[in-house]
């Protein structure tokens, strides 16, 4: 492009024959541009396919030929799977690798997997369904989108199926009546398949033994023990701040008053949210408390990641923490600190009575058949052989591989290569058996002592979360229309309300009053009336 | 070959346009005298019209009850129900109002602060000096407000950050500036500049590199100094495009950038940091309405339509370029 | 002595940009020292300037399993092809609508404009590119932003801010559009051509929503995608799953992560650089 006759004498007319041969430079130009870009098109078009042929992109549920020469053709069924990033290249990708062919081999059922990424779900199934796309089996953990896929009309009741083709299947369902109701809707057809979560105890409170030994500490029985033992701790070192939390620390504190937030109760047949019930002002009184007396870190409203608190909880300056069951600074702390010996809190004692934690659904991960799936005896072989111990080698690995047995628990030997070839294979498992018994959790802990310390903790929780009843009276979210249509507004409010009042003198009626005016101009009376029309005609199908 | 291209009005070839153009007539003529104006718009008209224009449809979700399967034509017609919703919404107000305000506290802060620095890297004489700097400015760009938002909350924290352990140098007291609803439209802006200014210079450079050398070296030789030479030579160099990039601003006035807002908002200061988009994602695409994250984009687009016009008219009263 | 007596009166100058720099290039010191840093010290909130506990085990997890690799060559080819396609697209088109002569100009620049404002819905875009069969291509993420329409009017209005009488003593030759465009206007126009393929090349380099939407296929995914979801932390499907610290990530992941998106840009701007400094060119026409 560097034209040394025009740029420094652009005034002066070219010579005839000069602006021919630059005329002709251009059309030269312009034609080698198109040619790039015509090799360009060629080249993309090449590549961007991998030279596949069309019917092998991962478009809709069509029957592509079977991978097997020689196998009497299989039923084929598509399935969707999150897409975690975690399937080495090596090991190939989430639509074959080992654990794809190790199902199409021993299932009796070929599947093609479609892969969906985690964080984006929601908008992914929906184009996929818009477009008619959308694989035979949709699997998800989110309750809320099977309700809504069922409303659209993309998905289909499978209670005849399972009737009609299950034997596994519908055994494990017949032992674990619990998980019907979470896979009915409200026209009483069963709309998803799911097995049980490996444990339904979710939140804890940990706090530091060796800290209350040196102080000659009773474990706290109840919320005002459990403050001054706080109190104590403010004072027992330097620098300390008493509690340190993380997503769990609002509904622990709410659970302690059988009140938490967002959640309907009924008292004496009248539905009421947490809110407008008079332990949700207790509630908000004590976060008001900790916030005043230091017991809590000052600026966890801006501590979005949590990780001030994670700072205070592994660094040794926290006494009490508030999680869940997997939080992984448990290790952390353990390990920057090894004398730390750590214990559960039991649920905790208010004036109302003793609350147990809260308990996870009982389901794990939920999977709907398509409205246009086109072999749902296939469809149910699969989920069948899944249950029936399809699922173990996708946990475990392959004996003497991956994990040895003692005392018949798989106790993994290599862990390098556990993650690498199975870690990722777990979730193809759309029903299994894991379950976490306390003999699990330890022997699979093995040697390590902080995994051991850490398994002993867990078999805590889980044995608090199956001993000590958990108030719940309505058992899910109640699928009433103008609420979920107020819903999440309401909760940007309840969130600001709540903070905002612990960390100023707002009284908690003040509060109280503030959330029931946020709520009535949301259009809340009404909202409240048709909860309630909705909990007389259904309370009698959980009790 | 000679070309049949009469351009120029001059002589023999506005002649030969005349005669040209009273043998065809309209657009053909038209056609022919700019054939290659009109070549080189293909690619660019073709994508809009097929990318932008017929996806156009898509925008009557707003007007309907969507249904994933039912697909936009299949939905019910539901006219202004959606905009009614909203406009209703006690939340709406207030969102609306916060969307405009920290949009105009850009614009005040931030939307001049990448020409101020641009006009002061030109005059760096040391040349490996301005090159250095500039490739610092405009690093944090690149960084996602996830990671930017957790490092202003640090930097700003009352009882380990920076900014607040200067203050007590001074003998001020600690403010916790994030949830004080005073404060966060500040850091707002600020953040904006923090992020933008440095790469918003890029523009500006190539406006000032286009500026005529000889100019400044004819000044120089009347004896303006630094100052003189700025406000006589260098601004009104690129006038032009200031004013471009100010018209083009008005269009994103309805729409407060998702991620910056989201990751410096926290439930104490909702009532100033909600905007439209964050407002949207909590109550439109989170349960999938999308009729109602439709209509919102519409009514986003069609009060930036009006500004843009607006501001197109003024900066053209002024003399510059505008749009067209 | 002259030179001297400048550089010391323009010290506050270079003082007050020095500090811009600092305030600007901290973030990045930052996030490249947790890289290199311990999960320990990184949660223990020690690491501002320096790495703590110095390891490279960050780096070596994201790029163990290859995946990373195979993700920054997508990502490096979507930049180059893509910029070349977009630049092809939105540079004449900016040249026309710069020319006033422009039949339909008004019309054109409206329908831009318009675009610019009206957002096109998820799904209809979703079913046009599915139609076309560009599921599962790059073409997928070329195609649905060729042109941006900011970037087109800043061009046009580059190309309209040109003098005139340049391309007036050209056409007197008889040179047509064509041999302007190539031989006069595009090299003069160095500095902002520069700056628009910047623009193009950053914003495909962090292409992240088209691709997510439009490529299913692990292997065609480009980085910004492959990098997000190997940072999420499979609590779902992995509780009990043996030895719970093998699920812990390196706090270093996510800082790893970013350099590794930024490193390649940051290398790439400073050669682009020299287009932007001044007296590049228009001096030309004088007297």
């Amino acid at each position: 492009m560097n034209q040394p006759s025009i740029h420094q004498h652009p005034h002066r007319p070219a010579q005839g024959g000069a602006v021919r041969q630059q005329r002709r430079g251009a059309r030269h130009r312009g034609v080698s541009l198109l040619m790039l870009l015509l090799c360009a098109a060629i080249v993309l078009g090449a590549c961007s396919n991998g030279g596949a042929l069309p019917s092998q992109t991962t478009e809709g549920g069509e029957a592509a030929a079977p991978e097997q020469s020689g196998a009497a053709a299989k039923p084929v069924i598509s399935a969707s799977i999150y897409d975690r990033g975690q399937v080495a290249s090596d090991e190939g990708t989430y639509e074959d690798n080992r654990w794809t062919r190790y199902i199409n081999e021993q299932s009796g059922v070929q599947v093609q997997w479609m892969p969906i990424p985690r964080n984006q779900e929601a908008d992914k199934f929906n184009v996929l369904i818009a477009s008619e796309q959308a694989p035979d089996l949709m699997s998800t953990y989110n309750r809320d989108f099977i309700t809504r896929w069922a409303t659209e009309g993309a998905i289909q009741p499978l209670d005849d199926y399972i009737e009609q083709y299950s034997t596994s299947y519908k055994n494990y369902l017949a032992e674990h009546p619990e998980l019907k109701p979470y896979l009915t809707l409200e026209d009483g057809k069963m709309y998803a398949i799911a097995s049980l979560r490996p444990t339904r105890g979710s939140t804890a409170v940990f706090i530091r033994q060796d800290w209350l030994d040196a102080l000659k500490l009773e474990m706290p029985a109840s919320v005002d023990e459990l403050l001054e033992v706080a109190r104590a701790f403010r004072d027992y070192k330097a620098d300390v701040v008493p509690m340190a939390m993380s997503t769990a620390y609002q509904p622990i504190v709410d659970d302690w008053f059988m009140a938490r937030s967002g959640e309907w109760f009924a008292e004496d047949g009248q539905v009421v949210q947490s809110f407008f019930t008079e332990r949700y002002a207790d509630a908000m009184a004590l976060r008001q408390l900790a916030y005043r007396e230091g017991l809590v870190d000052k600026e966890y409203a801006t501590d979005k990641e949590y990780s001030r608190q994670r700072q205070l909880w592994t660094t040794g300056r926290s006494g009490i923490y508030f999680a869940n069951i997997n939080d992984s600074m448990l290790g952390e702390l353990l390990k920057n600190e090894p004398e730390a010996k750590l214990a559960v809190l039991p649920p905790l004692e208010t004036k109302y009575g003793t609350n147990g934690y809260q308990l996870e659904v009982p389901n794990f991960l939920l999977t709907a058949f398509n409205k246009d799936l086109a072999d749902p005896e296939a469809a149910i072989r699969f989920i069948d052989w899944l249950i029936d111990g399809g699922w173990e080698p996708m946990a475990f690995g392959f004996e003497g591989e991956h994990y040895e047995l003692r005392d018949g628990i798989p106790v993994t030997t290599d862990l390098e290569k556990w993650q690498k070839e199975v870690a990722y294979g777990n979730e193809y498992r759309l029903v299994h058996q894991e379950q976490l018994t306390p003999d699990y959790l330890r022997i699979r802990a093995g040697e390590d002592p902080v995994d051991q310390a850490i398994a002993e903790l867990k078999t805590t929780i889980i044995e608090n979360s199956q001993t000590y009843a958990y108030r719940k009276d309505i058992p899910y979210v109640p699928p009433v229309q103008e609420y979920a249509a107020i819903a999440t507004q309401f909760e940007a409010k309840w969130k600001e309300i709540n903070v905002r009042m612990s960390m100023t003198d707002t009284t908690p009626e003040q509060a109280v009053a503030e959330l029931r005016s946020a709520w009535n101009s949301l259009g809340g009376e009404a909202v409240t009336a048709k909860v309630q029309e909705w909990y007389d005609a259904n309370k009698d199908k959980w009790s | 070959m000679l070309e049949a291209t009469p351009h120029a009005q001059t002589g023999k070839r506005g002649k030969r346009a005349d005669k040209l153009a009273a043998r065809r007539s309209g657009l053909l003529y038209y056609l022919m005298r700019d054939r290659y104006l009109y070549l080189f718009l293909v690619p660019a008209i073709s994508y809009f019209f097929l990318f932008k224009f017929v996806t156009l449809y898509g925008e009557l979700i707003a007007f309907k009850d969507f249904r994933l399967l039912q697909g936009v034509w299949g939905s019910q017609w539901v006219g202004f129900k959606h905009f009614h919703i909203l406009l209703a919404s006690p939340d709406f107000w207030q969102v609306l109002r916060n969307t405009l305000l920290l949009n105009l506290y850009s614009l005040a802060v931030a939307f001049p602060a990448p020409i101020v620095l641009a006009v002061l890297l030109n005059e760096v004489r040391l040349s490996w000096f301005k090159r250095s700097v500039q490739n610092m400015l405009y690093l944090p760009y690149f960084i996602s407000w996830v990671v930017l938002g957790g490092i202003i909350v640090s930097l700003l924290s009352p009882s380990t950050g920076v900014i607040n352990s200067l203050l007590g140098l001074a003998g001020v007291e600690p403010i916790y500036f994030m949830t004080d609803t005073g404060w966060w439209p500040v850091v707002f802006s600020l953040s904006t500049v923090w992020q933008g200014a440095g790469w918003g210079t890029i523009i500006y450079m190539a406006a000032i590199a286009a500026i005529d050398p000889g100019l400044y070296e004819a000044a120089k030789m009347d004896g303006a100094g630094k100052l003189r030479q700025v406000w006589h030579i260098t601004l009104p160099g690129i006038r032009g495009t200031i004013a471009i990039l100010l018209v083009l601003q008005m269009g994103k006035m309805m729409d407060v950038g998702f991620e910056q807002v989201f990751n410096l908002q926290n439930p104490a200061v909702f009532s100033v940091a909600d905007v439209i988009s964050t407002y949207v994602y909590r109550t439109g695409l989170q349960n999938a309405q999308y009729s109602l994250a439709t209509a919102v984009g519409l009514f986003q687009g069609v009060i930036g339509l009006i500004l843009v016009l607006i501001v197109n008219k003024a900066v053209k009263k002024l003399g510059e370029g505008g749009l067209w | 002595m002259v030179r001297l007596a400048h550089r010391l009166r323009s010290w506050p100058l270079h003082l007050f940009l020095l500090l811009c720099a600092a305030a600007t290039i901290f973030p990045l010191v930052n996030i490249l020292a947790m890289s290199l840093s311990s999960s320990r010290a990184i949660i223990a909130g020690e690491v501002t300037l320096l790495p703590v506990e110095f390891n490279v085990m960050a780096y070596e997890r994201l790029f163990r399993d290859g995946q990373l690799l195979v993700a920054l060559k997508n990502t490096v080819f979507i930049t180059l092809i893509g910029t070349l396609l977009h630049m092809i697209a939105t540079t004449p088109a900016a040249y026309s609508l710069a020319k006033r002569r422009l039949k339909g100009r008004a019309v054109f620049t409206f329908m831009v404009l318009f675009s610019m404002l009206f957002g096109t819905g998820l799904i209809p875009l979703f079913l046009l590119v599915k139609q076309l069969h560009l599921i599962n291509t790059f073409w997928a993420i070329w195609l649905p932003g060729l042109v941006s329409a900011y970037n087109l009017f800043v061009m046009k209005s580059f190309f309209e801010g040109l003098p005139p009488e340049l391309e007036e003593s050209a056409t007197i030759d008889g040179a047509s559009d064509l041999t302007l465009f190539f031989r006069l206007t595009l090299p003069l126009s160095k500095a902002i051509l520069a700056a628009i393929s910047l623009f193009y090349a950053v914003a495909l380099w962090n292409t992240y929503a088209n691709a997510l939407y439009f490529i299913s296929r692990s292997e065609l995914l480009p980085v910004t995608v492959k990098l997000y979801q190997m940072l999420q932390t499979p609590l779902d499907a992995l509780i009990g799953g043996g030895d719970s610290s093998l699920y812990i990530q390196p706090e270093g992941l996510k800082a790893a992560a970013i350099i590794i998106t930024v490193a390649p840009i940051l290398a790439v701007y400073p050669f682009l650089q020299k287009h932007f400094v001044k007296g590049v060119l228009i001096g030309s026409v004088k007297g």
